[in-house]
């Protein structure tokens, strides 16, 4: 067979070298092309990551015992040498940016598996890759100072070395440095200045939410055929919401970062929530970012210690608990009413209060206090809430205590802030049914103190203060930093953290993600569509159970699809046509105006795919299955 | 291991403590034998309270058989927890074991076997200290046990007394009652309290204790309780497509797969998260004191109960936070087009279970029509008790199926020691595994399309 000239260019050489010319035959197949080009640079390294990228027709030649006649290679073709794995840099959804060895020949599908493997998150099929959205020109110098961690360094083969004890991957034990990166994948970051919330880009409608959902990559092909290029930026982001198997024991990292994508979301109002969910969403947020800082790690501890802990500690209180030494006194003014009386406003008086088990009793004074009581009042299920201001040494502690006619209304003045947050915890042990015995107790005040101290800091606010503690503003959306100042947020965000004040991380975290996945907009990635044989253009919500159509006149769901109902969906490529049929002979069609139909194909297959998994086949992904749910046929 | 050892001489310690304050409760225990209820019990020093009525009326009105079976109950409770000698005793033998010279014969001064599952648990010997501070703190409570003695109303008239402790669950109870009505089992059956004055009414939830549900009641309380088959009480269950596809026609719901069921509840019940319906809608609500009712746009989310009091717009930042489910019950009501000029009698109510009359903070909502109060009702309940709920309603399933024997049910209540591992976590474990089978994805994409 004849011979012909082939060049090929090798990367490593540099980008001014000449192309390496190689004299081969039609019958040669791809391997022999590398050996020869190996041995005619007479460099000696690791050429195991290298494959030939073919320029005009933007493939790989990953099939080495291919021939070059098999792949249609002439003399013309413009082929490049060089490494599979190159750095990316990832923007992670904590907003950090980490650079690492990513896969460029293999389908983004795969890409995303290393790439998790790396970092030790489960079930990279729920993530994918996002083009990010371009930044101004403005903050390049501001970019260039940007912190990026660095992971390039670690071995490719190294994802299947074992974990540690700690569950984090030995690779991360290697330097100082590597440990750093791993903090920074594992625990949650702190919360972001009002100013930078303010400044990130927040979708104000429906349609703009639906124009992130066209920058997915597509994941049945690499990333050098999608225009990605060494060193580019990508997102990584979970983009199914069907999390499987969640646990925290081995999802440190999993649970971090979608905590961190759930709090962007939920600050940007990229999903809406209420005042109500706000403020719990913001009280997480702040329990979170102070447990998280005396807490290195989310590291759960051994089981067997920690049931002998919790004996131990009921055994504590039930001891405590039968001694009765347990009560305070102090002298408080109060004022008592019930509702339809309002009117009839007395002022306070002053009583000898005693508190003792769940309940608070009151005396005419301390002498008499050996007694009865003027009343007795239980506060098991009452409603306690704070009415204070620091600036104005204000302490009140309102009572709403539930009686057969109605609610009793109870306001305590406390003196001070130390009376305040003793009392205040008690109360709110109390209304739980906890005894003052209860191993909460101290650290119920030391919550209460620190929130006031809080106040204190954020009534300075007049003064432009480099203040290290949180301000309000940094845990709720723009929305409410207008319509609220962080004084006022404060006593609100109070309300709703005693709720969740004793919670450890992990439960915290968790519980901040489950209020999130309640939400009923939960889930929802939106596609604008335009239907056959309409005229407008109408908005696709895709879930991880099924399609909704919103009109955008009426701004409202106006037709549910279940995928449970669904009999087969394609892809008309030439008309780039999505068409579903579902049983009960209903066609829907649509053409896609924001996103490219390969992608909204790629979310339906996807959701189907997700909810093929199980637990006996957890461990292999299936990724056959997913290709063929996702690609439309494609050729792939 | 030092941390540990250091521990361990902490329980020590504790326990020594834990002996002294025994003493000191049995101590404090004795003079309750001179109240008239306990005289009345005449077991000794159990603290029985009396419920709603007279303790002897109820008593006279036992069936003979009923009153044997409580004084047996009572004997065995007295044998297993009197804080005094046996009590002492059997302690005495616990503490005996921290000792180097403590010998099997200690066993010895254990209770008597009749109370099988107390005695064969300690028959067993505990493991380790942990395990007997477990033993130790399970002899405290007990001994600080309230009972009340309940009569439950039947649906043809009848009535039955029983005695239930705090620690026990309506689920619990309704078993008793399974027992001794010989009724079918099924999961519709409940408790169901009434309060005439308010002419409202509630199905305890399975989960819930009876006692302390009880003591909300004011003495003098008119309340009743009802042993009744309520057939819509897990509606959300047997028929979710109703909760979680309201929006669509009632025809296209009616002819729904029992696998789309069961993969509805799997997709919002078998999460990390229970998902709420998504309801929404005009609701009529009662003006405070007056009897107006004002229709406004109510929405239910998970974290609450929300509505539009002003405006027309249903906007996000329009939603006013009506109640929260964490201190109220839901009722439904009896008559209230009559009592309340209300717009329909499909009405519901809100309010704390200590609120025992009309207040400014009893909640009065009212649906047009039957089938929305059930929506609203019980998607409610969804969003109040969450997996709970459906923890419940598995218990029932499993019970209406008689997967369980029912003597070992008998078993258990005719001794005296509580079981600490409640059957009903078993099952919820049992479940995950055997999920609803999912639905078979479609075929791939036909052949037809264009590649």
């Amino acid at each position: 067979m004849a011979s012909w000239d082939l060049a090929v260019t090798v990367e490593d050489l540099g980008s001014d070298a000449p192309a390496v010319t190689l004299s081969v035959a039609s019958d040669l197949h791809v391997g022999g092309v590398i050996l020869k080009l190996v041995e005619k640079t007479q460099i000696k390294r690791d050429w195991s990551d290298h494959a030939i990228w073919w320029e005009q027709k933007q493939q790989w030649l990953l099939r080495t015992a291919w021939t070059l006649e098999k792949y249609g290679i002439h003399a013309d073709a413009r082929l490049l040498f060089m490494p599979q794995h190159k750095p990316l840099k990832l923007g992670l959804p904590n907003g950090k940016t980490l650079r690492l060895k990513a896969c460029f020949s293999r389908p983004v599908f795969q890409t995303v598996m290393g790439i998790c493997k790396i970092l030790d998150i489960r079930h990279p099929e729920e993530l994918s890759l996002l083009r990010p959205i371009e930044e101004k020109k403005k903050k390049k110098d501001k970019d260039s100072a940007e912190e990026i961690y660095d992971l390039t360094e670690v071995p490719l083969s190294s994802a299947s070395r074992p974990l540690l004890y700690d569950g984090m991957p030995a690779h991360f034990a290697d330097s100082p440095e590597m440990e750093a990166v791993y903090k920074m994948l594992s625990v949650t970051q702190p919360p972001p200045a009002p100013e930078v919330i303010a400044k990130q880009y927040r979708p104000a409608s429906v349609v703009d939410k639906a124009h992130i959902n066209g920058r997915w990559l597509d994941s049945s092909r690499c990333l050098m055929q999608q225009g990605i290029q060494e060193n580019d930026r990508v997102w990584l982001r979970f983009k199914y919401f069907s999390f499987y198997d969640m646990d925290p024991k081995y999802d440190v990292v999993r649970l971090t970062q979608l905590y961190e994508q759930a709090r962007w979301a939920i600050l940007l109002e990229d999903i809406d929530c209420t005042e109500e969910e706000m403020m719990l969403f913001g009280a997480l947020q702040y329990h979170i970012s102070k447990v998280s800082q005396s807490e290195p790690q989310m590291v759960s501890s051994n089981a067997a210690m920690d049931d002998l802990d919790s004996a131990l500690q009921s055994l504590e209180v039930k001891l405590e608990g039968e001694s009765s030494s347990h009560s305070f006194t102090s002298t408080i003014n109060m004022i008592s009413y019930f509702r339809p009386k309002r009117l009839t406003l007395k002022g306070y008086k002053q009583y000898w209060f005693k508190f003792q088990d769940t309940s608070i009793s009151y005396f005419k004074s301390k002498e008499e206090s050996i007694g009865e009581p003027i009343q007795q009042i239980n506060l098991k299920g009452c409603e306690v809430a704070p009415d204070v201001n620091v600036t104005a040494q204000k302490f009140l502690i309102r009572l709403l205590i539930p009686a057969p006619e109605g609610m009793n209304e109870v306001y305590l003045r406390c003196e001070n802030e130390e009376q305040y947050a003793q009392w205040m915890a008690g109360c709110r042990l109390a209304s739980k049914g906890k005894t003052l015995a209860d191993s909460s107790f101290q650290n119920e005040i030391q919550s209460i103190r620190s929130f006031l101290a809080m106040q204190k800091k954020s009534s300075h606010g007049n003064a432009p203060t480099n203040d290290e503690s949180i301000n309000t503003h940094s845990l709720v959306s723009p929305r409410y930093h207008k319509k609220y100042k962080a004084k006022q947020l404060t006593p609100r965000i109070l309300d709703a953290y005693q709720n969740v004040a004793q919670l450890s991380l992990t439960d915290a975290v968790m519980r901040f993600l489950q209020i999130w996945q309640a939400l009923p907009d939960f889930g929802l990635s939106y596609v604008v569509v335009r239907f056959k044989g309409s005229r407008k253009d109408e908005v696709l919500g895709i879930a991880p159970n099924r399609l909704i159509r919103i009109d955008l006149a009426v701004g409202d769901v106006v037709k549910t699809w279940r995928y449970n109902n669904m009999k087969q969906w394609n892809v008309n490529w030439d008309i780039r046509q999505m068409a579903i049929e579902f049983e009960g002979n209903i066609n829907i069609a649509f053409g896609c105006v924001t996103a490219d139909c390969k992608i909204v194909h790629e979310f339906i297959g996807g959701y189907i795919f997700m909810s093929t998994r199980s637990r006996a086949k957890s461990d292999t992904l299936n990724e056959e299955l997913f290709h063929k749910l996702t690609g439309g046929h494609e050729a792939l | 291991m030092y941390r540990k050892t250091e521990r361990m001489d902490d329980i020590d310690t504790m326990f020594s403590h834990l002996l002294g304050e025994m003493d000191t409760l049995s101590q404090s225990l004795m003079p309750a034998a001179d109240s008239p209820e306990v005289d009345a019990g005449s077991q000794g020093n159990c603290p029985i309270s009396i419920g709603f009525s007279d303790l002897n009326e109820s008593l006279n009105e036992m069936e003979d058989q009923d009153l044997d079976a409580l004084v047996a109950d009572l004997e065995s409770t007295s044998d297993g927890h009197d804080p005094g000698d046996q009590g002492a005793g059997s302690l005495a033998a616990a503490s005996a074991t921290l000792g180097p010279a403590w010998e099997p014969k200690a066993a010895a001064t254990l209770p008597p076997p009749s109370n099988s599952v107390e005695s064969s648990e300690e028959m067993v010997e505990p493991q380790t200290k942990a395990d007997r501070i477990h033993l130790a703190l399970e002899k405290l409570k007990e001994a600080k046990v309230r009972k009340l003695i309940v009569k439950l109303l039947m649906s043809d008239g009848s009535s039955k007394t029983l005695m239930v402790d705090e620690r026990q669950t309506v689920r619990e109870v309704l078993d008793k009652l399974f027992e001794k009505t010989h009724c079918d089992c099924g999961i519709d059956w409940s408790l169901c309290e009434t309060n005439s004055e308010l002419q409202i009414e509630r199905g305890f939830e399975d989960h819930e204790h009876l006692v302390e549900l009880l003591s909300a009641w004011t003495r003098f309380s008119e309340n009743k309780i009802y042993f009744l088959s309520r057939p819509q009480r897990y509606l959300m269950f047997t028929e979710p497509q109703l909760f979680y596809m309201w929006k669509k026609k009632t025809a296209c719901l009616s002819g729904i797969k029992e696998e789309a069921k069961q993969l509805l509840i799997k997709e919002h019940f078998g999460g990390s998260t229970v998902i709420v319906p998504d309801l929404e809608g005009k609701l009529y609500l009662k003006e405070d004191g007056k009897k107006l009712w004002k229709p406004h746009y109510f929405m239910l989310r998970a974290s609450g109960l929300y509505y539009v009091p002003k405006g027309k717009t249903r906007a996000i930042s329009d939603l006013v936070c009506f109640v929260r489910f964490e201190k109220v019950n839901i009722y439904t009501t009896k008559n209230y087009k009559h009592k309340y000029k209300a717009p329909s009698d499909f009405c519901f109510v809100l309010k704390h279970p200590c609120i025992q009359r009309e207040s400014l903070y009893v909640r009065f909502l009212c649906c047009d029509d039957k089938h929305t109060l059930s929506l609203w009702v019980n998607s409610i309940r969804i969003a109040k008790y969450g997996t709970v709920l459906f923890e419940n309603y598995q218990t029932a399933v499993k019970k209406a199926s008689g997967s369980q024997p029912l003597h070992f049910a008998a078993d258990r209540y005719n001794s005296a020691a509580p079981n600490p591992a409640p059957p009903k976590t078993t099952n919820v474990e049992d479940y995950p595994h055997e999920p609803p089978p999912d639905f078979i994805p479609p075929p791939p994409p036909s052949q037809n399309t264009h590649v």
